[in-house]
């Protein structure tokens, strides 16, 4: 079986799209929770759960992203 | 041949160089800022002192001698180089005197809330400033650092921008975006059903509540902040034993459980059962010594011979008691029900 000389990476890319698609769909979140507190909308409630959500998928999309980096890195440097 | 070595400076030399003399002029601010607020609450505690309380005059002789306590701590701090009880000071004598005090000025000119904000921050940044440059003389000693920079004159405009003008442009954008969120959910907590309008109106309209969400929303917008850089400043800069380290740290956690796991081996129950004679033995004990004098005994030659045990008196008496106490407790609860009925009944409708 002929060698093809590459190494295959470990940790796939995959990760670094889904935590952009997550902060994508955070400050889709930030935006719907403003659009809902202004004039006419007075819906606060659904505009704090907005928010929360944001919050929350922010936090999930950064993570992935920043383990993403971290991770690339050391699969760059394996010694 | 050997460096000289530069002559031992004195005490009061070493304390008055012209970088040391820099060093304090950074962080007056903040001692400014810090005597300002405990001043005002000494002169106007307000409502930290109950006259009516035991331990008002306490509280009283406290508040007159804070603005000696506060500076003479934010003076050591300033001479230890320990930032962060320098800015812990600063924050916890802003939010006292934000609560309790009936009004602050600084040379005459009275202060509100967003001066008093902006001061705060303004001091804290500087005390920032003061402690790295303090931290920079004291790597170099008597070094010359070299700031020569080879690139084109874009580079350095860049590299000065993200020094300098891009930390104060955040802090700017950052106070007044919390100045505009904190004045959006004022004007939102109208909207919100009851109760939760009115509690969270009343909230607000209190200074504690005012500078509590101030803070909440400045966390919240940092928080955002740092989440959305770090992943970029990491992929400029980290290394690899370091990005090693992060990833171990990542899942540390993990592995501690499993190696928890591993290690788990589950015991023969003779402990338990130690446990359990133990237990038994003591109430034993306890039966033969509270009981009255041959109760014991009798009931236990009772229980051999499977005869039912002929109560005495003071059992009697006792079983009633307790008796009487368990119908008290039935009632005290069934009572403590209706009232929270009562309470959501007139909160919630």
């Amino acid at each position: 079986m002929m060698a093809t000389g590459v190494t295959p990476r470990r940790f796939a890319a995959a990760s670094l799209w889904v935590g952009i698609a997550l902060i994508a769909v955070s400050i889709y979140f930030f935006l719907a929770s403003v659009t809902l507190i202004s004039p006419p909308a007075q819906a606060v409630v659904a505009a704090l759960l907005s928010a929360v959500i944001g919050f929350v998928m922010l936090s999930a999309g950064t993570t992935l992203v920043r383990t993403y980096v971290v991770a690339r890195v050391v699969e760059q440097n394996p010694k | 041949m050997a460096d000289e070595e530069p002559p031992a400076l004195s005490a009061i030399a070493r304390f008055t160089t012209r970088d040391a003399l820099f060093y304090y002029a950074l962080v007056l601010p903040a001692f400014v800022a810090e005597a300002v607020f405990t001043v005002s609450i000494a002169s106007t505690p307000g409502d930290l002192i109950s006259l009516n309380s035991s331990f008002g005059p306490l509280f009283a002789d406290l508040a007159q001698i804070l603005p000696v306590v506060f500076l003479g701590l934010s003076a050591y701090a300033v001479f230890s180089f320990r930032l962060s009880l320098l800015v812990t000071l600063l924050i916890a004598s802003f939010l006292v005197a934000m609560s309790v005090a009936n009004g602050m000025s600084i040379l005459g000119v009275g202060l509100n809330l967003e001066a008093t904000v902006i001061l705060v921050v303004a001091a804290t940044f500087l005390a920032l400033a003061a402690f790295n440059y303090s931290r920079s003389v004291k790597l170099m000693g008597e070094r010359l650092p070299e700031v020569n920079s080879a690139g084109s004159a874009g580079y350095n405009v860049v590299s000065i921008a993200l020094e300098s003008l891009v930390p104060f442009g955040a802090a700017v954008g950052l106070v007044l975006l919390v100045e505009a969120i904190v004045a959006a959910v004022g004007v939102q907590a109208s909207h919100l059903p009851q109760p939760l309008s009115t509690l969270t109106s009343l909230y607000l309209q209190t200074r504690v509540g005012l500078v509590f969400t101030t803070l909440f929303v400045a966390g919240a917008a940092i928080w955002v902040i740092r989440q959305s850089i770090e992943p970029v400043i990491l992929h400029f800069t980290l290394k690899a034993s370091d990005a090693k380290k992060e990833l171990l740290g990542e899942i540390e956690p993990t592995t501690k459980s499993v190696r928890k796991m591993i290690r788990y081996r589950p015991s023969g129950g003779i402990a338990w059962g130690a446990i359990a004679i133990a237990y038994s033995a003591g109430i034993a004990i306890s039966l033969a010594y509270f009981l009255p004098h041959g109760q014991f005994l009798r009931d236990l030659s009772s229980v051999l011979s499977l005869r039912p045990p002929a109560p005495s008196n003071t059992e009697l008496l006792l079983d009633n008691a307790f008796q009487n106490g368990i119908v008290k407790a039935d009632i005290l609860f069934a009572q403590s029900q209706d009232y929270i009925r009562e309470i959501i009944r007139l909160v919630w409708g």
